[in-house]
């Protein structure tokens, strides 16, 4: 078996702005960072990482008795999550959320977040990415 | 550009679709039971728009829970919507989705849906795929390996003294060079 690279690095892709949020602020307000811009945040408490927001935590959260000005402690949020480095190829990545369903990775170097790649990423760089296969084949 | 694989072929099939006048509430709780991030809006076949959970998540902050009871899918979803063929190159689907950034493109022929392509569909099949590629590539490297043998090159596989990686290597002044070293000399 050969491992086929794609060239195109996590670090090239990845979503470098994501929000970081207290977990003490209200659903809306994180709804409203979210926006139409990312696919999910990273949750903190007291500075620490404690987990990642998605929408369907969002949908679930809203669908079990939270409202607008519920915060964002009092719904279930995803705290198990896959990690992958910076310089790794994002062909590993695409089978990291194809193994485990998520719909996203965490970037993490040295100890630190530095990214996430959600499947808006994976859109992205879809066609390049096939293609590259392609040329270096 | 091609890649090589039809729309038609890796599809979802059996995707869930409701009524366009069905309530938000009855909507969020299908994506939440089914375990999906979009539904399709359908009547009589035809599409009528594509409702998400994005969507829904918004009319939440406007409205209360009870209040989605009363408002119909239709009401919220986007008007206009992009479509595939069936027949359409996976690339092309591709570009569309990089393009409108849709996770998700509905499969129809003469307006009728006959299938939902998901990204999860296309993650599915990228391993095989890139299997199929790494067979391509061996019987590539087979065909290169006939060629040097018809041209006379003295060759034989093992390690080069020179990068160290294993594979066809050359007897060049006294020494074992890889193809990718004997070019770079």
């Amino acid at each position: 078996m050969y491992d086929i690279k794609t060239g195109i690095r996590v670090k090239d892709v990845m979503d470098k702005k994501f929000p970081i949020l207290d977990i003490s602020i209200p659903l809306i307000r994180c709804i409203k960072k979210i926006n139409h811009q990312h696919e999910a945040c990273i949750i903190v408490r007291d500075g620490k990482f404690y987990g990642v927001l998605g929408y369907d935590d969002l949908l679930r959260g809203f669908m079990y008795g939270r409202d607008k000005d519920s915060r964002i402690e009092d719904i279930k949020i995803t705290n198990n999550y896959e990690t992958v480095t910076p310089d790794l190829d994002v062909h590993k990545t695409l089978e990291l959320i194809n193994k485990t369903g998520k719909d996203f990775v965490l970037v993490k170097d040295k100890d630190h977040f530095v990214g996430l790649v959600t499947k808006r990423e994976i859109i992205d760089v879809g066609p390049e990415l096939f293609l590259n296969v392609k040329e270096n084949l | 550009m091609k890649i090589g694989v039809k729309v038609g072929d890796i599809m979802t099939r059996e995707f869930i679709s409701v009524k366009p006048e069905t309530s938000l509430l009855d909507c969020a709780r299908k994506m939440i039971k089914k375990r999906i991030g979009s539904l399709i809006l359908e009547e009589k076949g035809e599409l009528r728009g594509i409702l998400t959970e994005r969507d829904i998540i918004w009319a939440m902050t406007k409205q209360s829970k009870t209040d989605l009871n009363k408002i119909e899918a239709r009401a919220i979803v986007p008007k206009k919507f992009i479509t595939i063929k069936p027949s359409a190159d996976l690339y092309e689907a591709l570009q569309k989705m990089k393009k409108s950034k849709y996770r998700w493109l509905p499969v129809t022929i003469n307006k009728k849906v006959i299938g939902f392509l998901t990204l999860n569909d296309i993650l599915r099949i990228e391993p095989s795929l890139f299997d199929i590629a790494s067979e391509l590539l061996q019987i590539r490297e087979e065909e290169d390996k006939r060629k040097r043998m018809k041209s006379g090159d003295k060759f034989k596989e093992g390690l080069c003294e020179e990068c160290g990686n294993y594979g066809i290597i050359y007897s060049i002044d006294n020494r074992l060079i890889c193809d990718s070293c004997r070019d770079s000399m």
